[in-house]
C-alpha cells in the first residue's frame, strides 16, 4: 500500500477514535448511571436505617421515565458537598414535601439501596480531567515500575533457567524443566495471589506487608519468574538455533567455551530472538495489569477506582477507558524501538 | 619422523563402528588426499584429528606430541584440548564463518582472543593472508555478501591465521557451483606449492591427483588401498577401481 494511503488511513483511525473517547466522556456518563440503575445493579452501599427507624435524609427527587428508580439529590447534613444518586422507591417513604424539585424528607422503610453516587458538582467532564490523569500518572508510574523491574531480573534469570534447560546434568534438567512446565502452564494471576497470599498462609503473618511497596514486590517476584521461564524457552531456542558448525568452527581455532558463547553464538542468538521477544516484552507491558489482583494500584486499578469514588469524583468510567491509550502510546514506543533494533542488526544474515 | 602418525584408530556411533581400525602416518610438507564414497568415515577420521569427536582406541601423534590416546582414561581439561587443537586447523564444507564478522574480522578474531602476538601484528598478518586468497578488496564485507567459493576462501584465510601445523580440508568444494571450485582449489594448489602439511577429503579426482604426493582410499571404515597418486592410474584393488568408474 503506498505511503501516502497508509498515512491517511492511520490520521482517519486516530480522529475516529478521538471522537469516540470525547462522546464518551461528554455525552454518555449521565446515561452510563441511567443504565446501570435500571438494570438494579447494585453498585454502592448500603446506608443503614437508624436502630429506632428513625434517620432521615433531606433531599430532593428528581423523577425519570423509569417508575422504579428515581433520583434524589442527597443533601447531607454534614457535609457541604452536595450528591446526587439514585436510590429504589420502596426502600423509603417521602414523609414531608412533595416530587419535582422540592426538598423532600424521606424515612428509610429498611436499608436504603444506593445504585449509584455522584458529587454533583464534580460530574462535570471538564473538572475532572485534571483530578483523574493525575492519578493515572500515578497509577502509570507503578506500571512502568512493574515492567522495567521485571525486565531487569527475568532476562538474567532467563538466560539462568535457559542454560539449565539445556545442561546435561539430570539433577540440574530435570527440576529446572519441571519448574518452566509449572510456571508456564498456570494463570499468571494465580501465581500473584499464590506468591502474595500463600507465605502468610504458612508463616502464620504476611511477609510482605500489606502496604502498597509490599504488594509491588509481591508482584515483581511474580512477574520476574513467571517472564524469565517463558524468556527461557525465547532465549533455549535462539541458542539451539545457531548452527552447530559455528560452535565447531570456534573449536577448531582454538576459543574457549566461554569464548564462543560470548563471540559467536550471542549476537547471532540476538538476532534471532528480536521477535519473539519483542512479542512477550509488548505482552508484559499490558500483563502488568494483572497486578490488581492483589491490589497493587497499577494504571487499571486507577482508572476503575473512578466508577466507585476515587479522589472525591464517583461513578464515571471514561478514565478507565482512557488508560488504554496510556497502553497504546507505550506499547507503539516498544515497536518503535524494536524495529529500529531489527534494522541495525540487518548488516549480517544468519 | 612423521609430522603425524594415526595407528589404529576405531570409532562407533552407537552399535555402528564407522572406523575399523586406521592406520597412516604423513610428513612434513604433504599433502593427503583421502578419497571414498559416503560413509566410508572420510569426514569422521578427520573430526577425530581435529578434536570434534573422540576416537574409542588408538593413538594420534603429532610432532612427537601424543595428542590422542585412548589408553588414557582421564579426559583432557578444557584448556587441554585447546592446545591440541591447535596443531591442526579445519576448513569446513559449508564454510562456517561468523555472519556477524566482516571477512577481515573474520580472519583476525581468534588470533586476537588467544593473544597470538600485538593486535597489529594479527591485523597485517590477516590482511596478507586475506590478500594471498585473492580477496583484498573484501576485507570490509560480511559473509552474506559474498559468494560461496570467495566464502571459502576466507575461511582457508581464516585457518591459516592460526598457524597450524596440519590444515585440513572437509570436502572445501562439495558445496560450491562447478564455476566457483577452481578458484577454491587454486588456493589449496599454492598452498601445496608453499610445503604447507595438508589433509585434503575430496571428490574432485583431477585435484587429488595433481596435488597430492599421497592418496588413501577409505572404503567401509577402513583403508582398502593407499599410495601415491599413480594409483588413480593404476588402482590395485576391485573396490578402488569400481569406485573410479563413477568419475
Amino acid at each position: 500500500m503506498k505511503k501516502r494511503t497508509w498515512l491517511a488511513i492511520c490520521a482517519a483511525a486516530i480522529i475516529v477514535a478521538l471522537a469516540f473517547f470525547f462522546y464518551i466522556v461528554y455525552f454518555k456518563d449521565y446515561d452510563y448511571s441511567m443504565a446501570d440503575a435500571q438494570s438494579m445493579e447494585a453498585d454502592g452501599y448500603t446506608v443503614s436505617a437508624g436502630a429506632d427507624g428513625s434517620g432521615s435524609v433531606e433531599m430532593k427527587e428528581y423523577s425519570n421515565k423509569s417508575k422504579d428508580v428515581s433520583g434524589v439529590q442527597l443533601n447531607a447534613s454534614d457535609t457541604d458537598e452536595g450528591f446526587f444518586m439514585w436510590l429504589i422507591k420502596g426502600d423509603y417513604e417521602i414523609i414531608a414535601g412533595n416530587i419535582n424539585n422540592e426538598v423532600i424528607r424521606i424515612s428509610p422503610k429498611s436499608d436504603i439501596r444506593i445504585l449509584a453516587l455522584y458529587n454533583d458538582g464534580a460530574n462535570t467532564p471538564h473538572a475532572n480531567f485534571k483530578i483523574v490523569f493525575a492519578a493515572l500518572n500515578k497509577g502509570f508510574v507503578q506500571t512502568l515500575k512493574l515492567f522495567l523491574i521485571t525486565l531487569l531480573g527475568a532476562i538474567p534469570l532467563g538466560l539462568l533457567i535457559s542454560f539449565g534447560s539445556m545442561s546435561k546434568i539430570k539433577p540440574i534438567y530435570v527440576p529446572v524443566r519441571m519448574i518452566v512446565w509449572v510456571v508456564r502452564g498456570t494463570p499468571l494471576m494465580l501465581q500473584l495471589l499464590i506468591i502474595f497470599y500463600m507465605p502468610g498462609m504458612l508463616l502464620g503473618n504476611n511477609i510482605w506487608g500489606g502496604d502498597e511497596r509490599g504488594r509491588f514486590w509481591a508482584s515483581a517476584v511474580a512477574f520476574i519468574l513467571n517472564y524469565a521461564c517463558y524468556f527461557s524457552e525465547i532465549f533455549r531456542g535462539g541458542i539451539q538455533g545457531v548452527p552447530v558448525g559455528q560452535r565447531e568452527a570456534g573449536q577448531v581455532l582454538g576459543l574457549s567455551k566461554r569464548q564462543i558463547f560470548y563471540r559467536v553464538t550471542l549476537m547471532q542468538m540476538v538476532k534471532r530472538i528480536v521477535p519473539p521477544m519483542s512479542n512477550e516484552i509488548i505482552t508484559l507491558v499490558k500483563d502488568t495489569s494483572l497486578a490488581r489482583i492483589i491490589a497493587m494500584q497499577e494504571i487499571i486499578w486507577a482508572g476503575q477506582a473512578f466508577m466507585k469514588s476515587s479522589h472525591g469524583i464517583h461513578g464515571i468510567i471514561w478514565p478507565l477507558f482512557s488508560t488504554g491509550i496510556y497502553y497504546l502510546a507505550f506499547s507503539g514506543l516498544l515497536t518503535l524501538l524494536f524495529r529500529r533494533l531489527e534494522k541495525k542488526l540487518d548488516y549480517f544474515k544468519v | 619422523m612423521a609430522i603425524l602418525e594415526v595407528k589404529d584408530i576405531h570409532k562407533h556411533f552407537g552399535k555402528t563402528e564407522v572406523l575399523k581400525g586406521i592406520d597412516f602416518t604423513l610428513e612434513k610438507g604433504e599433502v593427503l588426499s583421502i578419497i571414498g564414497s559416503s560413509g566410508s568415515g572420510k569426514t569422521t577420521l578427520l573430526r577425530c584429528l581435529n578434536s570434534l569427536e573422540f576416537a574409542d582406541s588408538g593413538q594420534i601423534t603429532v610432532a612427537g606430541e601424543t595428542i590422542f590416546d585412548a589408553e588414557i582414561n582421564k579426559r583432557p581439561t578444557e584448556a587441554e584440548l585447546r592446545q591440541k587443537r591447535l596443531h591442526f586447523g579445519l576448513v569446513f564444507q559449508n564454510f562456517n564463518l561468523f555472519p556477524q564478522y566482516s571477512v577481515l574480522d573474520n580472519v583476525t578474531l581468534a588470533p586476537k582472543l588467544l593473544k597470538k602476538g600485538t593486535n597489529e601484528e594479527i591485523t597485517q598478518n590477516a590482511l596478507e593472508l586475506i590478500e594471498s586468497v585473492g580477496l583484498k578488496e573484501k576485507i570490509d564485507n560480511f559473509p552474506c555478501e559474498l559468494s560461496g567459493g570467495q566464502q571459502q576462501r576466507v575461511a582457508i584465510a581464516r585457518a591459516l591465521a592460526m598457524n597450524p601445523e596440519i590444515l585440513c580440508f572437509d570436502e572445501p568444494t562439495s558445496a560450491l557451483d562447478p564455476e566457483l571450485t577452481g578458484e577454491v582449489l587454486k588456493v589449496i594448489k599454492s598452498l601445496a606449492d608453499k610445503h604447507m602439511t595438508m589433509i585434503v577429503v575430496t571428490h574432485e579426482m583431477t585435484f587429488a591427483h595433481d596435488v597430492s604426493d599421497k592418496i588413501i582410499f577409505m572404503d567401509g571404515g577402513v583403508i582398502a588401498e593407499q599410495g601415491a597418486p599413480s594409483i588413480l592410474d593404476n588402482p590395485s584393488s576391485d573396490r578402488l577401481k569400481s569406485f573410479l568408474t563413477s568419475f
